[in-house]
């Protein structure tokens, strides 16, 4: 019971990286995997910060800068330079390594006795993670309802209509991926303070923690044959939350840690999988 | 009003220089409706492309108002051009909804803050400008555009147009992907809006009935130059067949 409750917890503080592929691969249509390297940056920061006694509340927006810097860069490679999306963020992602290297002076840091967002509390670390990601939703669905919200959906809907209604499509790029990898790096911030220590490699493969809960969320969707853009969202966490529990569940079931990362990459393919043969049966 | 001095473009493909547009001058009055007529590789969509601002030129400059707008790129120009494109879906973003097309429509001139802009009020005007068109659209403001037909959808399209401050109407083959009734609705609405706004527009088209029907002066392209430019009363006594018989 405790490791299902520690996984819905754990679900909502990767609900801002659930929320960051949602925008980028929902709204933009972008491909991003700079995730893997804002994710750790956003844990380094904050590592790094709690270490120095910075106060927790000042944490938060370290990170969210951060990880905003890094969604810059690729955006600025991708648009500027015309480089494939893709491409832009592998680059930016093994260039932070190096960077979160930097930050952290070393590849393990340890946050013990330190204090953070999280305390030792099972319920209170639930209810925190519950709000922040609350807020989060909150704070998303409506900006994607104002007037550069509504341009910023349109930009990845779009392009040649976008263009022709005096939208600086750049731009509008440039802040779309600062924006989600801001919220990536404050997921690495948030589980950094849950788990109690920051460590170089704990963003590898992350990107699919992000894909998974967007398409699991997608899958929710389709099934309720309901949408808005507040659904989207909300669907997107619950689908962050529903992937932990699933692999939760797997290692009660006494998988071997060694093969988490298999079995994560088969239940992704196997959601593609259904979602793609239940399209197909339907037009 | 619009004025082009010796506007080239050439395109450059596998070392072999291809002239699209050839040192063409031309000068568009407002309430001025040209129609441009012209076989397939003639540019007259490179044409329209290098007004819009989605091609750079190789030579020439462009200018608005006697304001130099060469360089300024394609979404700096929507301030004040509006575009229909042959695609009906490219108008349109498909997947937001009427009204938040509509809304992004309303500020193509205009930045994009972080303000729900969607009122109540901003829906009314909405609501109204759609039940114009009597085509029913008006309740279905809160469905996805790509749910409508691409007839609908290009006639709202040019009501979006109109929400923002307009010009120029730039529209390249705007009917040749819809069935001839929207077709000729869009057409008529399109020919209302620029009678009605006093602005200049410019079509592209391969419709010899529509060119004969529409517009207050025709031009002919042919590799790039203009070889023929028809004024209102030179249009007026033009017959369908001798229109025909220019690309005889």
């Amino acid at each position: 019971m405790d490791a299902l409750f520690a996984a819905i917890t754990q679900g909502l503080a990767y609900a801002a990286l659930a929320l960051g592929i949602f925008l980028t691969l929902k709204i933009f249509n972008i491909p991003d995997i700079t995730t893997d390297g804002s994710y750790t940056l956003g844990g380094a920061i904050t590592a790094v910060a709690l270490s120095a006694h910075v106060p927790v509340v000042w944490v938060f927006p370290m990170a969210f800068a951060g990880g905003a810097l890094a969604g810059v860069a690729t955006g600025v490679i991708h648009t500027r330079l015309n480089i494939n999306p893709l491409l832009a963020g592998i680059l930016v992602m093994i260039a932070l390594y190096s960077v979160n290297l930097f930050i952290m002076g070393r590849s393990n840091i340890p946050l013990t006795d330190l204090s953070s967002f999280f305390s030792d509390s099972s319920v209170t670390n639930f209810i925190k993670a519950f709000v922040f990601a609350l807020i989060l939703i909150l704070l998303i669905t409506l900006l994607l309802k104002t007037d550069f919200g509504i341009a910023m959906r349109a930009s990845g809907n779009s392009e040649s209509m976008v263009l022709a209604m005096g939208v600086n499509i750049e731009k509008m790029k440039i802040t779309g991926l600062a924006l989600a990898n801001a919220l990536t790096a404050l997921s690495g911030s948030l589980m950094v303070q849950y788990q109690g220590f920051a460590d170089i490699n704990m963003g590898v493969g992350i990107v699919i923690s992000g894909l998974a809960a967007v398409i699991l969320g997608e899958s929710f969707i389709r099934l309720a044959k309901k949408s808005s853009l507040l659904l989207n969202i909300v669907m997107a966490v619950a689908g962050s939350v529903v992937f932990r529990v699933l692999l939760a569940v797997a290692l009660l079931a006494g998988l071997p840690p060694q093969a988490l990362k298999l079995v994560t990459a088969l239940i992704v393919l196997s959601i593609i999988a259904v979602l793609k043969i239940s399209f197909r049966e339907r037009t | 009003m619009i004025r082009i001095e010796g506007l080239t473009k050439i395109f450059n493909s596998n070392g072999n220089d291809i002239v699209a547009v050839d040192s063409i001058d031309l000068t568009i009055q407002p309430a001025e409706f040209v129609i441009i007529l012209g076989t397939n590789g003639s540019g007259k969509s490179t044409l329209l492309n290098l007004l819009a601002g989605s091609l750079a030129p190789t030579a020439g400059s462009i200018f608005f108002d006697q304001k130099e707008i060469t360089s300024l790129k394609e979404y700096q120009r929507s301030a004040f051009i509006a575009r229909l494109f042959q695609n009906p879906l490219a108008g349109t973003a498909s997947e937001l909804s009427v009204i938040d097309n509509f809304r992004l429509a309303a500020l193509r001139s205009k930045s994009r803050k972080l303000i729900l802009g969607n009122t109540k009020s901003f829906e009314e005007k909405v609501k109204h400008k759609v039940s114009l068109l009597q085509l029913g659209l008006e309740s279905k403001l809160h469905q996805p555009i790509g749910s409508l037909s691409g007839g609908q959808r290009q006639a709202l399209t040019l009501l979006m147009a109109t929400m923002d401050n307009m010009q120029l109407l730039l529209m390249d083959e705007p009917t040749s992907a819809l069935d001839p009734r929207s077709a000729e609705r869009v057409m008529e609405l399109a020919s209302r809006f620029i009678k009605e706004l006093g602005i200049s527009a410019i079509m592209v088209t391969h419709s010899l009935k529509e060119a004969h029907r529409y517009g207050n002066r025709i031009i002919q392209m042919d590799q790039g130059r203009i070889i023929k430019d028809l004024s209102d009363s030179e249009k007026k006594q033009i017959s369908l067949q001798q229109m025909i018989e220019w690309f005889a």
